[in-house]
């Protein structure tokens, strides 16, 4: 260890080259920093511009405050886009794995999945680990509490060692309790096994990897000592919804581009996503012991968004976390509704604003607290804009009479000037934002070719036009979700850690109206009440309103299956690869098995619900 | 334990019992708990007994 606590390289070349990534991260830092400040700047500025011709109240600056912030984070996203555009230059010679191999585990943590599907997956991907020349064990870590849904467990791994022969190298057990959730589970293997090996592979139960993807990234940390962490970029895989599909097309074409920005800006100290990444087991073992924090849930209690905190710990512990978007062969499945996105993003809401506790946890790195406040600002900002919607509809109705008479024996009327310039020009902005790195995006894979693995620039851009009609839509809906998941959570209420409904498919209009009428309820409320009090406001808050009206039908009709060739990705021509050798596995157990099939054809993925 | 397995050949309805062999190599590795949170009980119970003892009241 160095001065501070930072792990030092040998090599001094090698050491160079870091402190140069880490000089060019400041300055990309530095620079998206700075564009979301101007961009969050003049978005208030014309703001106030046009609040404060009719005099000004408090809600003037409430509302200039409330579109800094708000206006911060979509430029900071935008940041992101624009960094991540540029290509990686020139092309990276990827390291070959060193001999002797160094000892490997796949760590496969469940807990009430669906059993057949999951030990598929592991039987594919053993299969394509051989086929890559990786020795490599398989560990199953079950934290499932059902002693059903454990017997089916057991039940399969028969099924899975006979299979592949992977006695003594294909392992199962179960935790007698679940402390700790998924980061003691892992926890649990690294104090009683981690010594075996050098490095583990961390996936979910529905993470697909490919075993050439695996050997590449054994050499990427062999190669480079001090890396702690390699986190892939996942594709999602096996989507058949309109809302799964479009996430799906946003994950292919557009997550690399913005990972690849978030890379450049993070450097050393760059993300854990919980899964699809390869760890230094000594490394997680010596830096990522989490402790459950003091007090009871929602705030205290096990940490739920465990991934950030390991990343960060690393880092504190003078480790490097990469994230590498290029590493092929990643994937994972996806919600297929707003349904189930929403229930995953309340757990999700919870473990990010738990991180207000970890903000001054000692020795984090700066960057860390910095990703801590950008996971906890990516929920608190539905609130915010909700607030400034309230906050444009009170000041409105608060706005004084115009005074066309101010000054006494004045001969002429003064009109108020006219400042729908400086809200038209907002808005194109704030739109802007939003669309112009989707645009750009789409651009550069249309100039690179990229496009064609889309079916091609037209098709590619439908899809993107799609997205962006689908995704305009969903905001108020989404912002409604988040805003009430951050609620509870601030109200003290714990959402706890549900089993995951992977894949969970069609939704009834029933079911849509459950889920979806409060919205509609608020939407009509702020609709009526606005008509009421501020009628000229009523067109401004029409593309907001209508689709929190329409929600259960915007629920329910995007969980439907999509039909045509929209949102077509390159990972859909599956031929050759580990999914293409699961969806058959798959199909040949659950057959075998004579239990009923899953909710759709395996060929479209994998839509069985938790065997529980 | 011992690695067994009653299976219902027809049925293809195995009821499998956890094996011994099942479970991953033991090989212990050292994991300290970390310390992400500052001793905020202590210091604010610090700050209030100071507090207290400025006021003359402990």
């Amino acid at each position: 260890m160095g001065e501070n606590g930072v792990r030092m390289s040998a090599d001094p070349q090698r050491s160079d080259l870091k402190k140069q990534d880490v000089k060019r991260a400041r300055i990309y830092r530095v620079l998206s920093l700075g564009f979301s400040a101007v961009a969050a700047t003049t978005a208030t500025v014309l703001l106030l511009e046009a609040a404060v011709a009719d005099g000004n109240d408090v809600w003037d600056y409430a509302r200039a405050t409330l579109i800094f912030l708000t206006t911060a984070w979509l430029s900071w996203g935008a940041a992101q886009a624009l960094l991540g555009l540029p290509g990686r230059g020139q092309k990276r010679v990827v390291p070959d794995i060193a001999m002797p191999q160094p000892r490997t585990v796949v760590l496969v943590p469940i807990c009430n999945e669906d059993p057949v599907a999951t030990f598929a997956r592991i039987a594919a991907m053993d299969a394509s680990v051989q086929a890559a020349g990786v020795n490599a064990d398989f560990a199953v870590l079950s934290d499932t509490r059902d002693d059903d849904a454990a017997a089916q467990e057991r039940n399969t791994f028969v099924r899975l060692l006979a299979e592949t022969d992977g006695q003594g190298r294909i392992f199962y057990r179960r935790r007698q309790d679940s402390r700790g959730r998924k980061a003691g589970n892992i926890e649990d293997f690294i104090r009683n096994s981690g010594a075996a090996y050098e490095f583990a592979v961390i996936l979910d139960a529905d993470s697909l990897m490919e075993g050439a993807t695996i050997r590449r990234m054994i050499a990427q940390m062999q190669a480079d000592p001090k890396l702690g962490l390699l986190q892939t970029l996942p594709k999602i895989i096996g989507a058949t919804s309109l809302f799964g599909r479009a996430m799906q097309f946003a994950a292919s074409f557009f997550s690399p581009v913005f990972a690849r920005g978030l890379g450049r800006m993070q450097g050393d100290t760059g993300p854990f996503w919980g899964h699809n990444a390869i760890i230094r087991t000594g490394a997680f073992a010596e830096s990522c012991a989490l402790p459950p924090l003091s007090g009871l849930p929602p705030f205290g209690g096990h940490i739920l968004s465990h991934d950030y905190v390991e990343a960060a710990l690393l880092a504190r512990g003078g480790w490097t976390v990469h994230m590498d978007e290029t590493i092929p062969g990643s994937f994972e499945e996806g919600p297929e509704n707003v349904l189930s996105f929403a229930k995953r993003d309340r757990r999700w809401c919870q473990g990010n604003l738990q991180h207000m506790r970890l903000l001054t946890a000692p020795g984090l790195r700066t960057w860390s607290r910095f990703v801590f406040v950008q996971g906890i600002f990516a929920y608190i900002v539905s609130l915010l804009w909700g607030m400034f919607l309230l906050a444009s509809i009170a000041a409105t109705v608060m706005a004084p009479a115009p005074d066309y008479f101010p000054e006494p024996y004045q001969l002429f009327p003064v009109f108020p000037s006219d400042r729908t310039q400086q809200i038209i020009a907002l808005g194109m902005g704030i739109v802007g934002l939003l669309v112009v790195p989707k645009l750009g995006i789409l651009l550069q894979a249309i100039a690179t070719r990229r496009a064609q693995g889309f079916g091609g620039g037209a098709l590619a851009a439908g899809s993107v036009l799609v997205e962006l009609l689908l995704s305009s839509l969903m905001a108020p809906v989404m912002l409604m979700y988040q805003s009430k998941a951050v609620l509870q959570v601030l109200s003290g209420r714990d959402g706890g850690w549900p089993a995951n409904q992977r894949g969970e498919g069609s939704l009834t209009l029933g079911q849509g109206l459950r889920a979806g009428l409060w919205i509609s309820f608020f939407g009509a409320i702020a609709l009526l009440g606005v008509w009421q009090i501020a009628p000229a406001l009523v067109l401004w808050l029409m593309p907001v309103s209508l689709p929190m009206l329409a929600a259960p039908l915007l629920i329910t009709y995007s969980s439907r299956q999509l039909f045509g060739g929209l949102f077509k990705t390159p990972e859909e021509d599956e031929r050759g690869t580990v999914v293409a050798a699961y969806r058959t596995i798959h199909a040949r157990w659950v057959a075998q098995s004579g239990r009923p099939g899953p909710t759709s054809t395996p060929e479209a993925g994998d839509h069985a619900h938790v065997a529980a | 334990m011992k690695a067994e397995m009653n299976m219902e050949a027809a049925a293809l309805n195995a009821t499998a019992i956890e094996a011994t062999h099942w479970e991953p190599p033991m090989a212990p590795l050292d994991m300290p708990r970390q310390v992400l949170e500052r001793e905020a009980r202590a210091s604010s119970i610090g700050w209030l007994s100071r507090f207290a003892s400025f006021l003359h009241i402990a």
